[in-house]
């Protein structure tokens, strides 16, 4: 699968009615095959964010490119054969099965009024499969439980076959194990199919286990972006999250223990 | 309380800029930019209608570069800011720090008659100021725990007028200043304090300051 460069510059994202953006000056850039993870405190604007990259959200000032071309001049079916966004909560179409949902993701490969061809078939069995719900393929979406639910979804973007997947806090809400489901499936989509992926979590421990990159959101702007070992240190822990936490290692990866409020450099 | 603004700026007292350097410099090399009470004075503004008659409102307040040097600071500090966006605020700050450190060397590189804030131009100070541009800022400081000379006790009053700036030269370099350490920000507008006369206000004393 070939990939493409994802680039936000200068942007502002600003909410319909809102006196102010939510999103400053954000410059970030997403590499073919690579898995950024968008952190930061609640209202930090990674949802946002986010919206931007998927052309939910115009840029107030700035600008989003896909593979060089600004969002806003791709058309629309084109651009969501190669890029996937998956909301943090979804509405559910009551009655809608799971495979029902999943075929819906092939709908931008399809032409209107055209009838699914091999491939899209293929693409929708591929993805049941990769999220492990061939079992549960006729089961109406409402009798799910909330993480079979959630990596329905996912098996929907999968069945997209984008090159690049937006995702909005796919772990919230789950189990640890379906937690750890999750995790398991996007980095492994990454490996095996070169799945460009941003996403934002909360947790920032998975989000270092998980990406190669992560953006700090500090109230609008990009706070630090780097691999997790660089970024994630004392002083930004303090300084985004208001906590006195300390980082180390177990068994390779990153570790948090947060020890109680902190004091963050206010000027940031 | 306010003179009749002359429309004149005068320079303000050498031993006042000499001070602001010195304490911006402690500021950069001692506190990690954290402003020092001593940038901080209070502003007090007419405002007809209930009340006392007046405002007073707290700003943190900034050094122009001598507008001699005004146009080239502007771009170092707005190319500080640009390159080090893809790395993030932090950085940015770190850099501007650094940066700020040799900055702040003698009173001979700023603008004799001048400071600066920036504020959203929505504020009742910005408004105030809109309606009456005569103020007066207060700059107190009072540590018994700060032996330096910097933190000794120093309670003075300086008079004058703002403009109000919303474009130009000066805008852009306060701006710029400002986007180091807060981000670029929108709706704001940039006060520009013209000093005409300043004076000891301790112990209810009003000597007038001549440099």
């Amino acid at each position: 699968m070939s990939g493409a460069r994802l680039e936000a510059t200068r942007l502002h994202l600003r909410h319909a009615q809102a006196d102010r953006d939510a999103v400053r000056d954000v410059t970030l850039a997403v590499a073919p095959g690579e898995i950024v993870a968008l952190v930061g405190p609640n209202g930090s604007g990674k949802s946002t964010l986010l919206a931007g990259l998927a052309r939910e959200i115009a840029p107030r000032a700035g600008r989003v490119c896909f593979d060089g071309t600004p969002l806003e001049r791709w058309p629309r079916r084109r651009l969501a054969r190669r890029v996937a966004r998956l909301p943090q909560d979804p509405a559910v179409p009551e009655g809608l099965t799971v495979a029902g949902l999943v075929a819906n993701g092939r709908h931008p490969h399809v032409a209107p009024l055209a009838a699914f061809s091999t491939r899209d078939h293929a693409a929708v069995r591929e993805a049941l499969a990769a999220m492990e719900l061939g079992d549960l393929r006729t089961r109406p979406l409402e009798t799910l439980s909330g993480g079979e639910r959630r990596r329905a979804w996912i098996a929907m973007v999968l069945a997209q076959e984008p090159e690049l997947l937006l995702l909005d806090e796919p772990t919230a809400a789950l189990d640890l194990r379906h937690q750890w489901e999750v995790l398991e499936f996007l980095a492994r989509a990454n490996r095996e199919r070169g799945l460009t992926i941003v996403v934002s979590l909360h947790d920032l421990e998975q989000a270092a286990g998980l990406a190669h990159r992560l953006a700090i959101l500090h109230r609008g702007r990009l706070y630090a972006a780097g691999a997790p070992e660089r970024c994630l240190g004392e002083e930004m822990l303090r300084d985004v999250f208001a906590v006195d936490a300390r980082v180390g290692k177990d068994d390779g990866r990153l570790t948090l223990r947060v020890r109680g409020p902190g004091d963050p450099l206010r000027s940031l | 309380m306010f003179r009749r603004a002359s429309g004149r700026p005068r320079p303000l007292p050498r031993e006042f800029l000499d001070w602001q350097v010195a304490l911006r410099r402690h500021t950069m090399e001692e506190r990690h930019g954290a402003p020092h009470a001593g940038v901080a004075p209070l502003v007090t503004v007419h405002r007809p209608g209930p009340g006392p008659g007046f405002l007073s409102s707290s700003v943190i307040c900034g050094l122009l570069p001598h507008p001699e040097q005004l146009a080239r600071k502007t771009e170092e500090f707005r190319s500080l800011y640009e390159s080090g966006l893809e790395a993030g605020a932090r950085a940015v700050y770190d850099r501007g720090i650094q940066y700020f450190r040799d900055y702040y060397r003698s009173a001979d590189d700023f603008d004799p008659d001048s400071l600066t804030t920036l504020l959203p131009e929505k504020t009742p100070l910005a408004e105030a100021l809109r309606a009456d541009p005569r103020c007066a800022l207060v700059f107190f400081v009072f540590d018994l725990t700060d032996r330096s000379e910097i933190g000794r006790l120093r309670c003075l009053q300086l008079d004058g007028f703002a403009e109000l700036l919303d474009a130009g030269p000066v805008y852009d370099n306060v701006l710029w200043h400002n986007a180091l350490f807060h981000g670029v920000v929108d709706d704001h507008v940039v006060i520009r304090f013209r000093h005409e006369a300043s004076f000891d206000t301790r112990f209810g004393a009003m000597e007038p300051i001549v440099s």
